[in-house]
């Protein structure tokens, strides 16, 4: 079904509660796995009486993931759009703002999540009398590279926000009030080699700075697939980007 | 090459920091390290000059409250289901020690405040340099804050290492200075964390140009980081010549830096053409980077004239028959750049010569023994000076000066109005001094010998020399400073050129 901006597609699932963002670009079958997998964590928020729909949005796509995209018409849940801003943080930006539901999360094109992401996320959120920005607690490395790490949320007590001088606190996966990513929304990359990069260590300082708190949903886990080849995150190292100016730092 | 026995012991210093030194306080490890790297530096001068106690405290962060060292089982049932139904290739590593993201330790966060809060006023150039001592390259900054305040900019220098800075208070009126080195100094270079806060602190602050004169920070953060800074800020960096270490390797800032960072740089400044020649030819950077900037010599004084032109023992001096012996000046640095071995052979082979020798050891790990100078009953050994004008009360037939490599050593500026030169042809040299004249190579001891007994046998000699020394500080004026300053590409202001642009 075609809406009226003409690039959006997919069945109508009126307003749900939360919109899962994600973003894809050359995942090719990664992305279908991945899909499957917040197909998962859809069903496990639908039985919780959470109504959440899959916003894929395809950001120049090669032909393989242009497929898989296609192929996605008619999954239950799942809608797509198609931009080309050759951007991660400006196609995320796109999605928020085509997204339906009141709540977003942000998810990776080639990651897996725990079943119960979306309902810890959306508990936890619900939770804070302020608006925040919830993390999975824990994430598992996969493929290229194996490893864990717990993420510590500023609940934590020990939480130093001067940190984000030297590392990213929190990755990219998050869950908030639609507001939240509309009032702050993702900075534009950049070519690596422009020196720029690590859009979502930019917009957790962003948020930092003007108050918004990062929590970690309890007994949440992303599965974040390590690549050998084809990774943002290793091409914006192999450029040694850093973050862009942050109204963090000027408060610090 | 480093020495295997070297290699060995500093693998085993690092194995035993990490697995026990870094435990202790900060306190201890600081007493402890002292000692350590002291018998380190006497064992291995050419290894670790460079270092100091500082770099070597290790703070140790604790885990984040709550982080556990396994994978709860929670997560491994999720990662079966995802493995079933999902994804086959997803393999858990259940015997993986958990990396920590240390969300509760922000190392050279001080320091980053510290360097953001100085730059904040938004200047129009800021020097990085490692202190403001006694030197050439000091002097040069001093040079270059004189040209910007007197062109009406805003001027900051800020020094990176954690050492002394007596000259800071020569920078002109105006100028603001920064000393950083103290509060990077115990922050972990091999995390980068040094650069992180130079980095930060340029790209929150935007000043309009930096530029990096013999800061080993400031290098580094361009040098990772240069494409993001030069986005906002403009990158001028001056270089004078190589370093070399006892193989006769180049080694120093030119050759760790400069293939990195050129691509970042503006341009580079220097005060000779020799070494950017070699540069192009040995890295093939484009020559229009590189812009000589040769520093003004010292305005001439008349008091001191009058001491030089003062006549000088020997056998044309009219003090001849006074008993007073001819005397040779040697100053600057006391370091192996300044080859003192050939200092003592001069002074063995010029016996009928006494010799005064100013200066004192100032970089840090690069000082020489001074014993068998000392030795020598024709040597006088002086000790530091300030003014190079107040030594010519000593009324010296010449200044020898003796290099392994150089730039164009500014003490030779100082000298070439007063005193007749006897020195070799190396590096930039040859671009004050008629090359003819010059000793051919520094190893050279009977050329230094016979220049030195001919200038004393000759009156006319050293006159000629001595007007043509003159004639060649034409090029070393501050007008002629200025002019070749505002000749390099924004130096003194570009508008709106490498103002940070909004993306999306």
């Amino acid at each position: 079904m075609m809406s009226a901006t003409g690039n959006m597609r997919g069945p109508d699932v009126g307003v749900p509660d939360v919109t899962v963002v994600v973003t894809a670009h050359k995942e090719g079958p990664l992305l279908r796995m991945s899909i499957n997998s917040l197909a998962r964590c859809r069903a496990r928020a639908i039985d919780a009486g959470i109504d959440v729909d899959i916003l894929v949005v395809g950001d120049a796509t090669d032909a393989t993931t242009s497929r898989v995209i296609d192929d996605l018409q008619g999954f239950a849940g799942v809608r797509t759009l198609r931009v080309s801003h050759r951007d991660l943080g400006l196609a995320r930006n796109a999605g928020i703002q085509k997204a339906r539901g009141q709540w977003v999360a942000i998810a990776d094109g080639d990651d897996l999540y725990g079943a119960d992401w979306i309902v810890a996320s959306m508990k936890r959120a619900r939770s804070e009398a302020s608006p925040c920005i919830v993390h999975p607690e824990l994430v598992i490395l996969f493929g290229a590279e194996s490893g864990y790490y717990w993420q510590r949320g500023e609940e934590s007590p020990d939480f130093n926000r001067d940190c984000a001088l030297h590392i990213n606190p929190f990755n990219s996966c998050a869950f908030a009030h639609k507001s939240v990513f509309i009032d702050h929304p993702y900075h534009a990359v950049g070519p690596a080699e422009g020196g720029f990069g690590f859009e979502d260590w930019h917009w957790n300082c962003e948020t930092m700075a003007a108050g918004i708190r990062h929590l970690t949903a309890p007994s949440t886990v992303q599965f974040v697939r390590r690549k050998e080849v084809g990774s943002l995150s290793k091409l914006q190292a192999m450029h040694s980007a850093v973050i862009r100016p942050s109204a963090l730092f000027s408060a610090l | 090459m480093s020495s295997p026995v070297y290699s060995f012991l500093r693998t085993a210093y690092r194995l035993i920091d990490e697995g026990l030194l870094a435990r202790l306080s900060p306190q201890a490890q600081r007493t402890l390290k002292k000692g350590v790297l002291s018998l380190a530096r006497r064992a291995f001068p050419r290894y670790i000059s460079h270092s100091q106690v500082h770099s070597l405290i290790r703070v140790r962060p604790r885990p984040p409250a709550g982080a556990l060292d396994r994978i709860p089982a929670w997560a491994l049932e999720e990662a079966l289901m995802l493995r079933r139904h999902t994804d086959p290739s997803l393999v858990v590593d259940t015997s993986a020690k958990p990396h920590v993201v240390q969300t509760n330790h922000a190392p050279g966060a001080d320091a980053f405040r510290k360097l953001r809060d100085a730059l904040s006023p938004r200047y129009d150039m800021v020097l990085f340099v490692p202190w403001l001592k006694p030197g050439g390259a000091d002097l040069g900054v001093l040079h270059y804050c004189r040209a910007l305040i007197a062109m009406g900019r805003r001027v900051a220098v800020v020094a990176t290492e954690a050492s002394e800075s007596p000259w800071a208070s020569r920078l002109p009126p105006g100028v603001d200075f920064l000393e950083i080195g103290d509060a990077i100094a115990g922050l972990d270079e091999q995390r980068g964390e040094p650069r992180a806060v130079i980095t930060r602190a340029l790209l929150e602050c935007r000043p309009g140009a930096i530029h990096i004169i013999g800061s080993r920070s400031a290098w580094d953060a361009v040098s990772q980081n240069g494409a993001a800074i030069a986005q906002a800020t403009r990158i001028y960096a001056s270089l004078f010549c190589d370093d070399y270490d006892a193989d006769g390797v180049p080694v120093g800032l030119a050759v760790q830096f400069l293939p990195s960072c050129a691509r970042h740089l503006t341009a580079v400044l220097s005060d000779n053409a020799h070494y950017p020649a070699r540069w192009h030819d040995r890295w093939g950077i484009d020559r229009a980077h590189f812009h000589r900037v040769p520093f003004p010599a010292p305005d001439p004084m008349p008091d001191v004239a009058a001491m030089a032109d003062a006549p000088t023992p020997g056998p044309q001096g009219e003090s001849e028959g006074s008993g007073e012996r001819p005397r040779l000046l040697w100053a600057g640095r006391l370091d192996r750049q300044k080859r003192p071995d050939i200092l003592i052979e001069l002074a063995r082979s010029l016996p009928e010569f006494d010799w005064h020798i100013y200066g004192a050891q100032v970089v840090p790990g690069h000082g020489v023994d001074m014993a068998p100078l000392r030795k020598l009953r024709n040597v006088s050994i002086m000790g530091a000076y300030s003014r190079f004008g107040d030594l010519l009360a000593g009324r010296y037939l010449a200044f020898v000066y003796t290099s392994q490599w150089d730039g164009l050593p500014n003490v030779l500026l100082e000298a070439a109005r007063y005193l007749p030169i006897v020195a070799p042809a190396v590096g930039g040299i040859p671009e004050l001094l008629k090359r003819e004249r010059l000793v051919p190579s520094i190893d050279d001891i009977p050329g230094f010998v016979e220049a030195v007994r001919r200038l004393h046998a000759d009156t006319a000699l050293r006159q000629s020399w001595l007007e043509e020394q003159r004639r060649a500080l034409d090029g070393h004026t501050q007008q002629r400073f200025m002019e070749h300053l505002g000749r390099v590409p924004g130096y003194f202001g570009a508008g709106d050129a490498g103002r940070w642009q909004e993306v999306g």
